[in-house]
């Protein structure tokens, strides 16, 4: 090794302090548990190795040692042989049979068969061979210690308790060996295979085999060897009683600290009860002579009745005692009747865990806080010490007592599966399992054992991240405890025995000082044996020893707690007990020291000991029903699963207080995959906790992205529903669903959730999905419209903007959401497509059913369809299927917007005027328009063209207004008369006016599209002002003092503009892109162009046929009375439509709407005739002439004053059309004869004489 | 705010090619070593007579062991988390290129769309009436003062007659 | 007690001595290699946040630049 210079140990702490100065965020708030990547434990249990070095310790007590370590030996191979019983898998069953004796391949079979079994048989040789063993040496033991010689010696409670474990041991392993069915059949076949195979030839192997198959055919081999082995020894029923008091003593005291302990001693009660129950010595007799209390036992076995045997097998503790020979029900009141329900109600156990929980925390963070705050490092005092020894040890309690209230709760579940009858919701076929996990728990008993296992986890990570800091406290506070008590309590008694000659109790106390007592160096040991009897001067009883972070090693602490106790144990068995040579006083402090001091091996190893405390991995083990399906499962499926059971509750109930328990559930994988690897070391049962996580996590993250989902539609769609009409709806009793928050906030904020070690990023992963239903919600919507007819654009637009404000609801949780704008664009299929499906199919639905089917109605400004006529309705697409998550979020809300939203269905007026302009954007209406000028000119050149034609056949040469003179029915008549051939011609009331209204609706669409987007583009502008510098005039007096007023303005929102700010701060291309938006945001189109009128110009094109406008007038002027220009064409089609129809028949205006008319005066307006048929219009002349004379007769079946009416009434129809569009006839065109009077100039007639004279 | 990359602790390129795999390298070897180490001290304390000088010199590896892991596991933890550091700046920097890029793009579809627009409108003249304002300065009203009515001022209007001038 | 005893007893003691420094001193190694993997693992965990926010940059930036590219190659005015 390179000399490398004195690297003092101060240097290497430092470094390691050091790594603690670089920063570290981690914002993820912990709701999952401890998140360990690297776990490192310390454990300096030496389990008696280093016995020998403490020679001082009494010789007697280290022998006990060595054997004590020994049993912990035997311990733990007795739980490898359970492991290995619990986890077999029969394997025999899948092992093709020999069928017939002379099957060719039989040999290869039976090879094979012995090939594959041979390991696991020797298992099994050599876990018959060790239970033997193990009963043997127990046997030994327990007649060694029945010598009467040793009766009157002490036994230490330590030793006692491991013998207990040892009879609990092997009540586990016979009851293993008596469920295992499996391995009976696979040895058997192992057997049979190995006979037809003559392997085994000599007898030894062959007797060994039949000791095996003995041992393992009979049931309860191992209870009844012992049992046997026991009888043999004589007053082997005074140490079981020993036994069971001493476990008494630490159940009723809560001297354990975790649950394994505690059902530990329950099973031992059980066991040993049953061991002593023979015919030399019976529990009754015991209990008459005081060893045992048996009322005592009763209420214990009553508080505690099924506890877990091992993994998922379950065992009733007082089971043993009725098994027992000599068993009387009536000495047992209380447990001889099996009670109904589990003794643990863990629903109302919750509140006062919660209580417990919550004191325990506030007491636990503000210890966190002093040692945060507090300095680092430098020895605190012995009384912040012991509270945080104490605060330790209550947590460790606390918490397992809540896991044993969990355990138990399972347990007794599983020991009593519901049936049909008591759960109606089992079915008749539910397996087994099923029946114990699936439908055997109610919602409240789910919510309350989720509650639970969170907590328990939570407090557990607390602690966790906290073992450094308690683990220093923890030594010191021992080490302090330790030596004041051996140092300075035991110097007393130490003095009197050696002055009373006491030399037994002061050989005890001499050893027991030099095992543990560690000398500050210049602390003499001399002035003890000094006989001085002065009183030893009082400095030396209050010195300072000095304080050092070090435990004693465990079996230090070992041989001090039994020589304590011998000196405390009253058994005397005849000879003087060392306790009466003891003075009262001191006798309370060694007992308050071992009291103490009972704690202190499971506070060393903190963190050993808290894992077991929250050992909940047994929740999935399920070995003991897979057996008992008898192969029909090889595994069960995961709905049957109990972890798998809670976090689906959790998902499925939707309880917001749920939520952030979520994935405490799913750690209950982690740690039965890790139990799985270290303790059980079996590589199958890992891969099948994989195969289940594998499945859950699928299923766990598609729900919660869906529940996700559901729970933001359902919040936006709240917050856009209309306040007024939710009360209306609750006034009528129907209340739309409010979601509960249901606190996501937190779960989407895991970036790192570990999970069978692997580190998931939950929200990565719920982003996705999110993404995709985004994504579909807005196609649904799309395709919802596309079913549907141009009314339901409006409740496309609430769809957009309600799947908006979802969409920013989602992304303060999920930053990785992609913009609203680019998933629209996507949905919409307007990515690289320049024209969107809306667009397609608004512009699909006017072409085949907007402008064929809807009347215009100017007072109400309103298309709507007229219901009679059967109008071609195009056939469309079938509206999509979707949960209602994909729609408005729930079923209440969706019937609430259907409702709303129908309101829009019978009609398309300004409101789906305004979501068209909205959703279909410029180049939408650009491509809308440019269609429905196409439309126009098809119409006009092709139908409207040829009907022309024919009617200007039909129609006079001339055409004169009557005169007045006539009187209006005279007027009538004669047009009457003149029009007689245009009002027969059958196609005008059908095809032509079905022709005249589309191109009516055509340029009514365009006029109030336009409307509609000038009103967006001012709404947009008005929202950009404020950060452009456009400033509303404020109202001055004076005109100077409005000049300072806007100065002053202009300067407070100065930094609200957002182009000089970006100017100023952004980089040169920023500017640019920002100068460009600016300009951009400020020229809209309705600042400057019009559309419509644009429009009309290209409509205009389209009438360029001499048709319209007839051959140049003859008088060089005009046409009069000649019928050979449009208008005139359109004076008698509206002849036609003013003449009152039957009230039978319908009327024009009914069927084609306003449309008809808005076609007919565009053509008019747009050929500059609007002047001559104002003037030369045969309906305004009748009524101008009606109006004058009054007279109202019968015209050839007309009555004349209702055609007036009509007629009035669409003259101003037709004065409204005109000034709209003279409007914007005039605005527009420089060279069109509109724009300003053409004023011809006519030379003014010469008089003739002066014609002559000139 | 053009990014100017920190120089001054080494940038990006060097940290990934040479810092990051030469703290793996250190920690990798000190590894090995270590096992060694162990190894030796383990046999070294087995067989050794002065079963304290064995221990100490155990002790004075411990604390070099420790030391030195401590430290190499403080460099190259620094100098991960400053690449972390550099690579997310640049990362930043790249979104808001492209964002840039997105901008340009929106402002183009957005010419595009309203050239397509512009085709079909025509310019709106629009007669600018200014707002009935009171004239700056007052002029004062002028004093009535009578003339008579001039009768044949006419004359010459409404009819071709040539009349001669008088 | 004679005083060879106490000669013995005073070795032991001594030896017990040592035992509890060597003890500390394992105490205090053990302690600062568990602060070492404790550091090591709030390093992870921070470096797993850092690393998840710049992987849903990335991505967030990859799919913007391929939704860009589909917006302005295929079928589009260009002029």
């Amino acid at each position: 090794m390179a000399a490398s210079e004195a690297v003092t140990f101060r240097d290497a702490i430092g470094n390691v302090e050091v790594l603690y100065e670089i920063p570290l965020p981690d914002s993820q708030p912990c709701i999952e548990a401890q998140p360990l990547p690297l776990l490192c434990r310390v454990n300096l249990d030496t389990n008696f190795e280093d016995k020998n070095a403490y020679v001082t310790g009494i010789s007697k007590y280290m022998e006990e040692a060595t054997r004590h370590g020994e049993f912990n030996e035997m311990l733990k191979d007795g739980f490898q042989h359970a492991v290995h019983m619990y986890t077999w898998r029969c394997c025999s069953r899948a092992v093709p049979m020999a069928k017939s004796n002379d099957q060719p391949n039989r040999v290869e079979i039976n090879e094979k068969v012995v090939e594959v079994l041979n390991p696991e048989v020797a298992k099994l040789l050599h876990f018959m061979y060790f239970a033997n063993k193990a009963i043997s040496r127990f046997c030994d033991e327990i007649k060694r210690l029945c010598h009467p010689e040793k009766r009157k010696d002490f036994v230490s409670e330590a030793y006692l308790l491991t013998l207990g474990k040892f009879i609990n041991m092997f009540a586990v392993l016979d009851e293993l060996k008596n469920m295992k069915a499996s391995i009976k059949n696979d040895f058997s076949t192992f057997r049979r295979a190995a006979q037809f195979l003559q392997v085994m030839s000599d007898t030894q192997t062959i007797h060994e085999m039949q000791n095996l198959s003995m041992f393992l055919a009979t049931q309860n081999k191992i209870k009844e060897t012992l049992r046997a082995e026991l009888q043999k020894i004589e007053g082997y029923e005074e140490i079981l009683a020993d036994v069971i008091n001493i476990c008494m003593f630490l159940f009723e005291s809560q001297m354990y600290i975790t649950p394994s302990d505690k059902h530990m001693l329950v099973k031992v009660f059980g066991f040993a009860l049953y061991l002593m129950d023979g015919d030399t010595a019976n529990v009754a007799k015991l209990d008459q002579k005081k060893r045992i209390h048996i009322v005592k036992l009763d209420k214990i076995f009553k508080t505690l009745e099924v506890v877990p045997l091992f993994g998922d097998m379950q065992i009733q503790p007082f089971s043993f005692v009725k098994k027992s020979p000599h068993y009387e029900p009536s000495k047992w009141p209380l447990s001889h009747t099996e009670s109904e329900r589990c003794h643990v109600t863990i629903f109302d156990r919750v509140r006062r865990i919660r209580e417990d929980h919550t004191d325990y925390i506030t007491h636990l963070s503000r210890i966190h806080n002093e040692l945060a705050v507090y300095e680092k490092e430098g020895p605190r005092s012995d009384a912040e010490n012991r509270e945080i020894t104490e605060l330790a040890l209550r947590g460790l309690q606390l918490l397992c007592s809540w896991t044993s209230d969990v355990v138990e709760t399972v347990s007794w579940k599983l020991l009593h599966p519901t049936d049909p009858r008591t759960n109606s919701d089992c079915p008749e076929t539910a397996e087994e399992y099923e029946r114990a996990t699936k439908y055997n728990y109610s919602s409240d008993e789910k919510s309350a054992l989720i509650e639970v296992i969170s907590m328990i986890k939570g407090l557990q990570m607390l602690l966790g991240k906290k073992d450094i800091e308690f683990g220093t406290a923890i030594r010191r506070h021992v080490y302090a405890e330790l030596q004041d008590f051996v140092q300075l309590a035991l110097r007393e008694p130490l003095r009197k025995a050696f002055k009373n000659k006491k030399d037994l109790l002061g050989g005890i106390i001499q050893s027991i000082r030099d095992t543990c007592m560690d000398q500050a160096p210049g602390y003499g040991n001399q002035e003890i044996h000094s006989k001085s009897k002065k009183k030893d001067h009082g400095s030396a009883g209050d010195v300072r020893i000095a304080r050092r972070p070090v435990a004693p090693s465990s079996t230090q602490l070992y041989m001090v707690r039994t020589m304590l106790e011998s000196l405390l144990s009253d058994r005397s068995g005849g000879r003087k007990t060392l306790r009466k040579e003891l003075e009262g006083q001191y006798l309370v402090q060694i007992e308050n020291f071992l009291r103490m001091s009972y704690f202190w091996p499971a506070l060393l190893h903190f963190s050993d000991t808290l894992a077991e405390c929250c050992e909940l991995s047994q929740l999935w083990f399920r070995e003991f029903y897979l057996e008992m399906t008898m192969g029909r499962r090889i595994q069960f499926p995961i709905d049957m699963s109990l972890p798998w059971i809670l976090t689906d509750y959790i998902l499925t109930s939707k309880d917001p207080s749920l939520t952030e328990c979520l994935l405490y559930q799913l750690d209950l994988y982690n740690d039965a995959g890790n139990y799985s690897l270290t303790k059980f070391r079996k590589q199958f049962l890992y891969d099948e906790v994989e195969a289940e996580v594998n499945l859950c996590f699928d299923q766990f993250v598609f729900k919660l992205s869906d529940s996700v989902l559901a729970y933001f539609k359902q919040l936006s769609s709240s917050m856009f529903l209309d306040k007024r009409f939710r009360c209306e709806c609750s006034n009528l009793g129907l209340n739309i669903t409010t979601p509960v928050c249901m606190r996501y906030k937190t779960l989407l904020k895991q970036r790192h959730v570990q999970l069978l070690g692997r580190s998931i990023d939950l929200n990565r992963l719920v982003t996705q999905r999110i993404n995709i239903a985004l994504l579909k919600t807005l196609d649904v919507a799309i395709s919802r419209f596309e079913a549907d007819d141009l009314t339901a654009i409006v409740e496309l637009d609430g769809l957009v903007e309600a799947n908006k404000l979802c969409h920013k609801l989602m992304s303060e949780h999920l930053p990785g959401l992609t913009d609203f704008k680019d998933l629209w664009q996507e949905a919409n299929h307007n990515v690289s497509a320049p024209y969107g499906r809306v667009t397609l199919h608004v512009f699909w639905e006017l072409n085949y059913d907007f402008l064929p089917n809807y009347c215009y109605n100017a007072s109400t400004n309103r298309f709507v369809k007229y219901k009679g006529q059967s109008n071609q309705v195009p056939q469309r697409d079938k509206p999509p299927q979707a949960a209602f998550a994909y729609f408005w979020g729930s079923k209440s809300l969706n019937a609430a917007y259907s409702n709303i939203y129908s309101l829009y269905g019978g009609f398309v007026g300004t409101p789906h005027f305004r979501c068209i302009s909205r959703l279909l954007g410029y180049q939408g209406i650009a491509v809308v328009l440019e269609e429905l000028i196409k439309v126009a000119k098809t119409l006009i050149n092709n139908p409207i063209m040829n009907y022309s034609r024919n009617i200007l056949q039909l129609m006079p040469k001339v055409c004169k207004l009557p005169r007045y003179d006539y009187g209006s029915p005279g007027v009538l008549s004669y047009y009457e008369a003149h029009l007689k051939d245009v009002v027969a011609y059958g196609d005008l009331r059908t095809d032509m006016f079905q022709a005249f209204r589309e191109l009516g609706n055509a340029v009514l669409f365009c006029l109030l599209l336009e409307q509609a987007l000038g009103q967006e583009e001012v709404t947009d502008l008005l929202h950009a002002a404020p950060f452009q510098n456009i400033i509303p005039r404020p109202f001055a007096k004076k005109p100077e003092e409005a000049e300072s007023k806007i100065k002053r303005l202009e300067q407070k929102y100065s930094r609200l503009q957002v182009a000089q700010m970006i100017e100023k701060l952004g980089n040169v291309k920023q500017a640019a892109i920002a100068r460009e938006g600016d300009l951009l945001t400020k020229e809209r189109l309705c600042c400057g162009l019009s559309l419509f009128e644009m429009i009309l110009m290209r409509i205009r094109e389209a009438l360029d046929d001499p048709l319209w406008t007839g051959p140049n007038p003859n008088n060089g002027v005009m046409w009069v009375d000649e019928c050979v220009e449009f208008h005139r064409l359109w004076s008698a089609v509206q002849f036609v439509f003013c003449t009152p129809v039957q009230p039978t028949h319908i009327a024009v205006e009914q069927i084609y709407g306003e449309g008809l008319n808005w076609a007919g005066c565009t053509m008019v307006a747009l050929l500059g005739q609007h002047k001559r048929f104002e003037a030369l219009d045969f309906c305004y002349h009748i009524m101008r002439v009606q109006r004058v004379d009054g007279k109202d007769e019968m015209v050839h079946g007309i009555q004349l004053s209702k055609m007036v009416e009509r007629i009035r009434r669409f003259q101003m129809l037709n004065n409204q059309i005109f000034s709209v569009l003279c409007k914007h006839l005039r605005s527009g065109e420089p060279d069109g004869q509109a724009n300003f009077e053409h004023v011809r100039c006519f030379a003014p007639p010469v008089h003739q004489a002066l014609a002559r004279g000139k | 705010m053009s990014m100017i990359m920190d120089t001054g602790s080494s940038d990006l390129r060097s940290l990934i090619e040479t810092e990051i795999p030469e703290g793996r390298m250190n920690l990798e070897s000190s590894y090995a070593n270590l096992e060694r180490v162990a190894a030796y001290c383990e046999a070294n304390y087995l067989q050794a007579t002065d079963k304290k000088a064995a221990f100490e010199e155990t002790k004075r590896y411990t604390v070099q062991s420790l030391a030195s892991v401590a430290y190499q596991i403080n460099t190259l933890a620094s100098s991960l988390l400053q690449t972390l550091e550099l690579q997310t700046d640049k990362i930043g920097n790249m979104e808001s290129q492209v964002n840039n890029i997105a901008q340009i793009i929106d402002i183009h579809k957005e010419k595009v769309a309203r050239r397509e627009i512009g085709v079909l409108t025509a310019n709106k003249v629009v007669q600018r009436q200014h707002k009935i304002i009171t004239p700056a300065h007052q002029e004062r009203p002028q004093r009535y003062q009578r003339t008579p009515i001039d009768y044949s001022a006419l004359d010459d209007l409404g009819h071709g007659v040539k009349l001669t001038s008088q | 007690m004679s005083s060879v005893s106490a000669a013995a007893t005073s070795s032991v003691a001594r030896q017990l001595r040592d035992d509890w420094d060597n003890r500390e001193y394992i105490e205090v190694v053990a302690e600062n290699i568990k602060k070492i993997s404790d550091f090591l693992c709030s390093f992870d965990l921070s470096c797993r946040t850092k690393l998840a926010t710049l992987n849903e940059k990335l991505n967030l930036l990859e799919r913007k630049i391929e939704f860009l590219e589909a917006r302005v190659t295929k079928g589009e005015t260009l002029n």
